[in-house]
């Protein structure tokens, strides 16, 4: 959990739209504490992993879960979701123990991370929950689901940005075991439930001959309570659309022709997806959170090292990657008007701005 | 090969270990049962012992029927030949709720077959891993339909129109165990109507 000094408490703003009219954007502010991914000018996958240790401070690394600017935005579009698919939040019977786990670990490190806006109360079982942006107040009796108006992990997803998965550890394996998930990179929760580490990465290209998956399933399976760790992941998204799930693919692949040079600063974003993974004190299960952040090309060029670094990673990307990532068809096109903002000077090491 | 969440199928091999046996086909899956049911004979005379209590459950197909010798070729083999799928499938749940550790199955039928077994001995506390599968007859897939979730049994070609939302649809290798399907995603939703050949790959 992050030091209570090093996160400020984040301005929010009024809901925008990740549909329809695509009222989303980033403030300048935003934009600086973008988490950008690349720390040199190529990429390749590999077992990118570090302690998530509440550093560097003031980034949007440093708390438990992020929460910005656009978190009743977020919550929005996760109510509008579920109310269209129930399935999109769904945990297997046998996870009720770890569904406790994740409320308790929420609730203690957003009260410890933003005290403004939520807090905690805990009179033995009997637990006062306080969320002040989304005017929400709640006593429940901890352990006793009926205390609760939904079961306790859809309670609190519901309440914090990203997606979040959970998974039992049985004979050396991590399994699909639940999750909320409306905010995905194109997979199904409905479809993957059930599956191992390896089925749920069936589709990935490379990653399972290069060893990836097998080195990372090796460091989840001791992850130690107390000691969570992130990694990062990213894609390319057209429009600052959240819900690009492949429930929806027949409604926003659509988008992906729709990109031209001249809208492309605008449509095209880049989509990061800062994970964080956390062992459960009771369960044992490990939660898997899934942060998106989104951001136009337009925007992401007011940093002109991202800019000049995105233009290269791009362009380098081995095809098979750019196929499944999805952006093959509209790679020339954003490679056209990123190209403008390299002017071949060196990029310094690291992904922060400089 | 293929991706890790597309299955592997093999052929069936009689367990000397195992206390107990459950033999389930579909059509021509018949066949294999026909070689474990050597198997164990051959078994009980080379080891002297009769290798524990052994089921048939077979489901005739338009395929194939081999009931008649399934039913005749060993005698003291129970043998229950279903007259559809939901029949064979309580067969099997009755079979199982008497089952000790040690029982293995054999299931050999269509992949839909197969795994419409498997789930049903998963829900009464059996493992993945105690099954031994054998794809036979038709290469005709269990399909989910990614946007409706309708299920096609039998798909025999890489794109069809889904029966549930009319989509056309593209038949992936990613497959769940849970629900005992691949996965069809809509093939022309970047270029509407712009729908490949559809072949025959599944036949
Ligand atoms: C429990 C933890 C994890 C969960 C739940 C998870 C889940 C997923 C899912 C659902 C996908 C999409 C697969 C598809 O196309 O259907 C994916 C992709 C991927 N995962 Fe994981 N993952 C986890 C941990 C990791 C770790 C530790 C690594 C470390 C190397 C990793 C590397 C990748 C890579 C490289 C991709 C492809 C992403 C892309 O190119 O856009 N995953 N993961």
């Amino acid at each position: 959990m992050s030091e209570q000094a090093t996160v400020a408490a984040p301005r929010v703003k009024p809901v925008e739209t990740f549909r329809g009219d695509f009222t989303y954007s980033n403030s300048p502010e935003a934009i600086r504490r973008f988490p950008f991914p690349f720390h040199r000018d190529d990429y390749m996958y590999s077992v990118n992993i570090e302690p998530h240790d509440g550093t560097p401070p003031g980034s949007a690394y440093a708390p438990a879960f992020d929460i910005d600017e656009h978190y009743l935005s977020e919550m929005a579009e996760r109510r509008t979701v579920l109310e269209e698919d129930p399935k999109r939040c769904q945990v297997l019977p046998y996870m009720m123990e770890a569904q406790w786990d994740t409320l308790e670990l929420m609730m203690t490190s957003l009260a410890a991370d933003y005290p403004e806006h939520f807090s905690l109360t805990c009179d033995g079982d009997t637990w006062t929950w306080e969320n002040r942006l989304l005017d929400i107040r709640d006593t429940f009796t901890f352990k006793d689901a009926d205390t609760l108006p939904l079961e306790p992990f859809e309670y609190i997803t519901r309440q914090v940005q990203g997606d979040f998965t959970l998974h039992g550890q049985r004979n050396d394996m991590l399994y699909m075991d639940g999750g909320m998930v409306t905010c995905q990179a194109d997979w199904s929760l409905d479809f993957d439930l059930g599956m191992n580490f390896y089925e749920w990465h069936g589709p990935v290209p490379r990653a399972h001959e290069m060893g990836v998956f097998e080195r990372a399933l090796k460091y989840l399976l001791t992850l130690k309570v107390g000691s969570p760790v992130r990694r990062l992941n990213w894609t390319m998204t057209v429009n600052p659309r959240m819900d690009t799930s492949p429930e929806n693919y027949d409604k926003w692949g659509i988008d992906r022709a729709t990109i031209t040079p001249d809208n492309v600063g605008e449509l095209a974003h880049l989509r990061v997806e800062l994970q964080s993974l956390w062992r459960l004190p009771r369960s044992n299960a490990i939660l898997f959170s899934i942060r998106c952040y989104l951001i136009s090309m337009e925007e992401l060029a007011t940093v002109p090292k991202w800019a000049r670094r995105l233009h290269r990673v791009l362009r380098d990307l081995p095809e098979d990657l750019a196929d499944y990532k999805g952006f093959i068809g509209f790679r020339p096109t954003v490679l056209d008007y990123l190209a403008r903002y390299d002017d071949g000077a060196a990029t310094s090491p690291g992904g922060a701005p400089d | 090969m293929g991706i890790k969440s597309k299955p592997e199928y093999r052929e069936l091999e009689f367990d000397g270990n195992a206390t107990r046996h459950v033999l389930l086909a579909e059509g021509p899956g018949g066949d294999a049962l026909l070689r474990v049911l050597d198997q164990a004979a051959r078994h009980g005379r080379d080891a002297d012992a009769a290798c524990g209590p052994l089921d048939v459950l077979y489901l005739p197909s338009a395929e194939a029927d081999l009931s008649a010798r399934l039913r005749s070729h060993a005698s003291g083999v129970d043998t229950v030949v279903a007259p559809d799928r939901r029949g064979l499938e309580s067969a099997l749940r009755r079979v199982l709720t008497q089952a000790v550790m040690g029982t293995r199955l054999y299931v050999a039928g269509s992949e839909a077959f197969v795994w419409a077994c498997v789930n049903v001995a998963r829900e009464t506390g059996v493992d993945d891993d105690e099954v031994q599968r054998e794809r036979c007859g038709t290469l005709a897939r269990p399909v989910q339909c990614v946007h409706c979730k309708a299920v096609d049994p039998a798909v025999t070609t890489n794109v069809y129109v889904c029966p549930g939302c009319g989509l056309h649809v593209f038949v992936r290798d990613h497959f769940s165990r849970r629900l005992g399907v691949y996965q069809s995603v809509c093939v022309d939703a970047e270029a509407p109507g712009e729908v490949p050949a559809i072949e025959e790959v599944y036949p």
